[in-house]
């Protein structure tokens, strides 16, 4: 079971293109959609929930078009946007119970024990009768994939999760996702944290200026970064000159100047070695070779 | 829809969860601690500590405890709504402010379940927060004493007010939410538009934009229930669909893709059918009344074809009538003379009557029907005087709008209330377990047509003999007029008047009776079965009730100089719907029959009527006078007050849209319950093919009433008869009685055109000898129809007058003499032989037109009858007199009424303070002497007032915006001059009384003090050099509550010199105040008044020079 994109475009009323002809397939296990701020990452994740229409193509989620079997669609659907902080007066168990009773979750008993250990699950269960508003940000994200989670959906699409969360927050938060995606189902891990896809997503695609520019596993992403990741020693007056050559990822202070990090084919005239590359050197890379979004001169 | 079931529950999860955030907010906690606070102090002060707050008649709502839950649930549904269409209107922008709704938006619900779950969800806690208050009243409902609990009436308001209310404001606040987008513009127009439904709309358009329930009229009779409640239901339709479309169409617009991708359709599709079903619901609703307009319309248009056509004199009735639940069969015996020459005679009865056969002699006649109008065709001529008999036999019930076609549209809408109570109008009624039948309806036929507003005609009453024959449905009680029987074996009553009637009322229903014997008159109360509430209050002063009886009775003939003429007194209970009107012609208003007076259920509407109270009450008042009372003597105290209800004219003083918005008061209506008419109308009958007020003519002449309350002419700047007057300058009397804008000044044309008269004759055989005579004349004509024009020339011949000639100036309009009326003055003159004190007072008549007025002096010591005291003067055209009077005890004052005159106050009145002192002078002989005009005005003086156009101005003050431009623009100055209130006016405003300075009329203007930017200027012409003394006519404020202070500042400009001048007016009097002397040549002075003061107003008057 997969979910099948096909020529999805997206322009706003005020004619900004913010997807353009995206072919995607997306299949059960986690998905990460990597891509900077505003690359139309959570416009595609809105169209995938149905709250959005797309201005043309087709989305088919697991058999169903999300165009005109949105009733289907969102039964089998989990979703957390991006910006989960302005509740209603609600408690924490009641917005999970609320969430759950508009799932179909009918019974009451068994709505009952699968919120407690939703909130188990999330440790939010010493919280319970908090009103929603009241817990902080880690807690609102935890209440907000376990509301995602409830119903056990089959399409999880979870948008920025782990924004402004402390690092501790965040592996918990991997973690618990990673839990689910072991379930058989598929997550969507929108995010522009290279961080989150690493460690989690077995495929993954790259969105930039509303377009696809890379799909396939972080393994393939790695590869294409390999040999282009360089470790740089120059002196303390010499970093605005390097920063303006090539693009930097880390700087470190040392005793007589600075240990960069620099993605480039090559590096003349520097003291330079190559450096094993992460998945956030691989991006910086794509980002900065083969989509020459950034210009030396 | 394929799962029913889901959707149930979906509606309801969502509906939990938005009930549970309505629950939360503290907007609506505060509304519901403050409605349930607020309703129940309401209901614990009216209901169980009736001692406090009597800012409600408690007996309005314990009398007809159908009140109780209507008072309540529509005080409860005002505040929801309001409170709801801030809360609807809130929930969608919530859904946009909070990110967290999205994770609910993408769940499998529709749209159509999102949406009727939040709306359901608010709707619930209303209706929770409705039941509570309905708990709350009904508890209080079962321990307060006196009442009963209406069960049923708890739940049909709460589903005829509550219900559409809350789901046409719902669905209209979330439609107009999501089409505005914009929540504070939603409130606003939303809560403008309740403004204007209660404020402003009312009961206008027939209640069509009443969406609240606030003035439809909902009252629920104990008697007959809800008068109309297919009508009812029909207009809260108007609203439920309506409001069940605006949430259909918000589905439509909900901002949410649809389950599938043409979910909307189905909804947009129902939404516009609950619209057209609104829409139809609307129509019907408007059609009743409209269609109502169109019949009364046809029934007059009838009465004006058919009011000269022949017709017969109706010398008796035998009626037999047969009750069955939805109509009655009657069969009506006429017997009479005919009065023309004709094959076919006129006759008009109820339209909703059906009329079956007619026979003469057993055998059949042909007619015709038209609408109310029945020809019956004789096959042959018959002559005047020919005695014919009819048998009429005919089935129905009523159309009442048939009833009351000489009441104007408007005032037959206008709301009926007391209170929040919104009573309705009902004429007649026909259930299946009671009927009431008045004259109004035409329920038996009455010989010629009904109203006609071409020719007065039609109003032809005449005394007849009838005779009623009852069947009643089974378990029922007829009442009616005259001596009742019942015979045993048909169990049909019989009914026959020992006395001839003009009108006959038929009433059925549970009635049950308590009667009373006092000097042979039977006084009865026929109530309905379960509503005796007083005697238990009343049985311990059985024996005393006779005394009291004839105790309010000999007062009430002293006081109208009438005998109560019947041998029965009833008070009989009916719906509280049943309504009357004031006419033109008559006194009595339907609820006031012959021997009878028709009281609503349980005399709801009077304080007077809730008789355990005032008994307790009682005991209360004893107290405050300082006396211990027992139980007897305080339910005498209940009976006497119980009687005031019957004794007053009454009438209502109510505020009327004048000039620029400016309030007028008006006294409209009349005591419905006043006794007087079976005194007076129901007894004599004065008739006139030309004037058909001339009974009222009559019964004004004889009641001799004056209206002189100075308050209201204080607060309207004219008084009511001075209108009239002015009118009847321009207008003949006839025009002006049939102008529906004038109907409230019917009386006073009436009253003085009447006055007017009989002066003549008045003065023929003096006041007293005339009355006299009038009531000698009535007293022989009891129950007897009396010409106006023969009673006219009796009295001429009594009078030495000719009355008759008199009338005929009635066709024409009112020229109107005006007077100069000079100082009076008094003279105590002590001569040797004789000490008298003589008063003189000469009057001008300066037009050419004829007048009289009348001359009443103060005289200290009780009340005489001496002529001279209260006097009628003529005056030919431009006759000058002086009247001279002599008198024993030293006159107070003077009181002169300038009646039919252009005089503005039209009486004057001048007290003596100053009474010269003579010795020994010859006394200026006693009575009314022609004297030249000269003689009056006072030589040397130089007068300029602010009537003088040509010699006095003012200056206006520049419109701020462009609304008092406008309304400038509109504003309608039939009377020029205008009342004053405590708001004294911007502008200078004219304005009358007797204290200010005029020649005919005393007017000064008015303005109120400010910054001395406005000002008043007199010319004053100066044709002889020399020493003058200026003086200027100073007259208090009389809504200067507090101590005179400040000054009245004026410049005076004569030649190249200006100066100032002022008036003290701490020390100023009324009147000629000195403003200075002044050494003048020939010109033209100026003196100009501004309006700086100290004080509250400025009053710019007129001023004086007089040469030294």
């Amino acid at each position: 079971m997969s979910i099948i994109i096909k020529d999805l475009n997206k322009v706003y009323p005020n004619g900004r293109h913010a997807l353009k002809n995206i072919n995607l397939e997306i299949p059960s296990g986690m998905f990460g959609l990597l891509g900077p701020n505003g690359a139309g990452k959570s416009t595609l994740m809105r169209i995938l929930v149905a709250l959005m229409e797309p201005t043309s193509g087709s989305v088919d989620v697991y058999g169903y078009d999300l165009r005109k079997q949105r009733k289907e669609v969102r039964g089998i659907l989990g979703y957390l946007p991006q910006d989960f902080r302005f509740f209603a007066q609600y408690k924490t168990y009641e917005f999970l119970d609320y969430a759950a009773r508009l799932s179909g979750m009918n019974n009451t008993k068994m709505r009952k024990k699968a919120v407690d250990d939703m909130l188990e699950n999330v440790g939010l269960f010493d919280v319970r009768e908090r009103y929603a508003n009241k817990l902080s940000g880690g807690m609102k994200r935890r209440l907000g994939i376990a509301q995602a989670l409830i119903h056990s959906p089959k399409v999880i699409i979870v948008d920025e999760p782990t924004t402004g969360l402390d690092p501790e927050e965040r592996i918990r938060f991997r973690n618990l996702l990673s839990k689910v995606s072991g379930e058989d189902a598929t997550i969507i891990l929108s995010t522009h944290i290279v961080g989150d896809i690493s460690s989690t997503c077995n495929k993954m695609a790259l969105l930039n200026q509303g377009e696809v520019s890379f799909v396939g596993s972080p393994q393939d992403m790695l590869k294409q970064a390999e040999g282009k990741v360089w470790r740089v020693r120059i002196a303390g007056d010499q970093l605005t000159e390097i920063d303006a050559k090539y693009p930097v990822i880390a700087t470190i202070p040392t005793a007589n100047g600075w240990e960069v990090q620099v993605v480039a084919d090559e590096i003349v005239g520097y003291d330079a070695e190559p450096y094993t590359p992460n998945l956030e050197h691989a991006y910086v890379y794509y980002m900065e070779n083969q989509l020459n979004l950034w210009t030396n001169d | 829809m394929k799962l029913p079931l889901q959707f149930i529950y979906n509606i309801q999860s969502v509906a939990k969860y938005e009930s549970k955030l309505l629950l939360r907010s503290w907007f609506f906690k505060i509304f519901m601690i403050l409605a349930i606070f607020v309703l129940t102090i309401f209901n614990l002060s009216v209901l169980v500590l009736t001692d406090i707050g009597y800012y409600v008649n408690p007996w309005l709502l314990k009398a007809v405890s159908a009140n109780i839950p209507y008072v309540n649930i529509l005080l409860l549904n005002i505040g929801q709504a309001v409170v709801a269409i801030f809360l609807a209107s809130d929930f969608l922008k919530r859904d946009k402010q909070l990110d967290t709704s999205e994770v609910f938006y993408v769940r499998p619900l529709s749209n159509a379940e999102y949406v009727f779950g939040k709306i359901w969800g608010n709707l619930k806690v209303f209706l929770l927060l409705s039941i509570v208050i309905i708990g709350i009243t009904l508890a209080l409902n079962l321990v307060s004493e006196n009442t009963s609990v209406d069960w049923a009436a708890y739940g049909t308001y709460f589903l005829i007010i509550t219900i559409p209310t809350l789901v046409y404001i719902m669905g209209l606040a979330t439609f107009l939410m999501l089409t505005l987008k914009n929540q504070a513009l939603t409130f606003i127009i939303l809560l403008g538009y309740i403004g204007v439904t209660i404020f402003y709309i009312s009961d206008k358009f027939y209640y069509i934009f009443d969406y609240m329930a606030y003035s439809l009229p909902l009252f629920k009779s104990s008697i007959v229930g809800f008068s109309d409640l297919a009508l009812v239901l029909n207009h809260r339709a108007i609203y439920l669909f309506f409001g069940l479309g605006f949430i259909f169409f918000t589905i439509f617009l909900f901002r949410r893709l649809p389950n599938s991708s043409r979910g909307h359709y189905p909804w947009i599709a129902l939404s516009f059918v609950f619209f057209g079903i609104g829409i139809l619901s609307a129509y019907n609703h408007a059609n009743s009344t409209i269609s109502q307009d169109v019949r009364r319309a046809v029934f007059v248009k009838l009465n004006n074809e058919y009011v000269h056509s022949p017709r017969m004199l109706i010398d008796q009735y035998k009626l037999s009538v047969k009750q069955n639940p939805n109509s009655i069969d009657v069969v009506a015996e006429v017997t009479g003379v005919a009065q023309d020459t004709t094959n076919v005679l006129t006759f008009t009865l109820n339209p909703g009557l059906v009329i079956e056969q007619i026979t003469q002699n057993d055998s059949s006649l042909n007619f015709e029907r038209k609408e109310q109008i029945l020809l019956v065709d004789f096959g042959k001529e018959i002559y005047p005087s020919d005695t014919l008999t009819l048998s009429i036999k005919y089935s129905g019930d009523i159309d009442e709008a048939m009833c009351y076609l000489d009441i104007p549209e408007d005032q037959l809408r206008e709301g009926n209330s007391s209170f929040m109570i919104n009573i309705g109008k009902k004429y007649s009624f026909i259930t299946e377990d009671y009927l009431m039948l008045t004259p109004e309806t035409f329920w038996y036929p009455k010989p010629g047509t009904a109203f006609s507003d071409e020719s007065p005609d039609w109003q032809q009453t005449y005394f007849t003999n009838f005779t009623i024959e009852v069947d009643p449905i089974e378990g029922l009680t007829p009442v009616s007029q005259g001596i009742m029987s019942k015979d045993s074996l048909t169990g049909k009553f019989l009914f026959k008047p020992d006395y001839l009637a003009q009108t006959i009322s038929l009433l059925i229903g549970e009635y049950k009776s308590k009667s009373i014997l006092s000097d042979s008159v039977t006084y009865s109360v026929h109530y309905l079965e379960g509503h005796d509430y007083f005697s238990h209050i009343f049985d311990s002063i059985h024996d005393t009730i006779p005394t009291l009886i004839r105790d309010q009775r000999g007062n009430l003939e002293r006081r109208y100089k009438f005998k109560y003429p019947f041998d029965r007194f009833s008070l009989v209970e009916v719906p509280g719907q049943f309504k009357g009107f004031t006419r033109a012609w008559t006194r009595a208003q339907e609820s006031v029959q012959p021997e009878m007076i028709f009281v609503p259920e349980k005399g709801f509407l009077g304080w007077d009527f809730d008789i355990l109270s005032n008994f307790e009450d009682q005991f209360m008042y004893a107290k405050w006078r300082g006396k211990e009372i027992n139980d007897k003597e305080a339910a005498i105290g209940v009976f006497r007050d119980l009687g005031w209800t019957f004794y007053g004219s009454g009438g209502n003083y109510s505020r009327n849209e004048g000039a620029r918005g400016r309030e007028e008061i008006r006294i409209t209506g009349g005591n419905p319950y006043f006794i007087f008419p079976l005194l007076f109308n129901f007894k004599y009958n004065i008739y006139s093919s030309q004037w058909p007020i001339a009974n009222r003519a009559i019964e004004l002449y004889v009641l001799d009433e004056v209206n002189s309350s100075g308050w209201t002419r204080n607060y309207n700047g004219i008084s009511d008869g001075e209108k009239a007057n002015l009118l009847m300058r321009d207008t003949p009397i006839k025009e002006l009685l049939a102008d529906e804008e004038y109907r409230y000044l019917t009386d006073q044309f009436i009253m003085l055109r009447t006055s007017n008269l009989f002066t003549e004759a008045e003065i023929g055989a003096g006041v007293k000898v005339l009355r006299d005579s009038l009531f000698s004349i009535l007293e022989k004509n009891t129950f007897k129809n009396l010409k106006f024009e023969d009673l006219l020339d009796t009295l001429g011949v009594i009078g030495k007058a000719d009355i008759h000639k008199s009338l005929k100036k009635w066709d024409s309009v009112t020229p109107l003499p005006r007077y100069t009326i000079g100082t009076p003055e008094v003279k105590h003159i002590k001569n040797p032989d004789k000490e008298i004190f003589v008063f003189a007072i000469e009057v001008s008549n300066d037009s050419d037109n004829e007048g009289i007025i009348n001359v009443d002096m103060y005289i200290p010591g009780p009340p005489s009858s001496d002529p001279k005291q209260k006097r009628k003067i003529v005056f030919a055209p431009r006759e000058s007199k002086r009247i001279v009077s002599h008198w024993e005890t030293a006159p107070r004052g003077v009181r002169i009424n300038t009646l039919i005159s252009e005089n503005l106050p039209s009486y004057i009145y001048q007290y003596f303070n100053d009474v010269e002192r003579l010795r020994n002078v010859t006394i200026e002989p006693e009575g009314d002497f022609t004297i030249t005009r000269d003689s009056i005005d006072n030589s040397g003086e130089i007068i300029v007032d602010n009537e003088d156009s040509t010699r006095f101005s003012t200056t206006a003050p520049e419109p701020i915006g462009l609304l008092p431009g406008w309304l400038d623009f509109i504003e309608n100055d039939t009377f020029k001059y205008h009342g004053l209130t405590w708001n004294a006016p911007l502008k200078w405003t004219a304005t009358t009384a007797v204290s200010y300075y005029g020649k005919y009329i005393r007017s000064a203007l008015v303005i109120k003090s400010g910054d001395g930017s406005q000002t008043a200027t007199w010319k004053v012409p100066i044709e002889e050099e020399g020493k003058y003394d200026v003086y200027y006519h100073y007259t208090m404020d009389r809504y200067s509550w507090y101590w005179r202070s400040g000054e009245y500042l004026f410049t005076i400009k004569y030649g190249d010199e200006i100066e100032d001048a002022y008036i003290n007016i701490r020390s100023a009097d009324n009147g000629w105040e000195k403003l200075g002397v002044y050494d003048l040549k020939p010109g033209v002075v100026e003196v100009t008044l501004n309006n700086k003061s100290e004080s509250r107003s400025v009053i710019a008057d007129a001023v004086k020079f007089v040469k030294r």
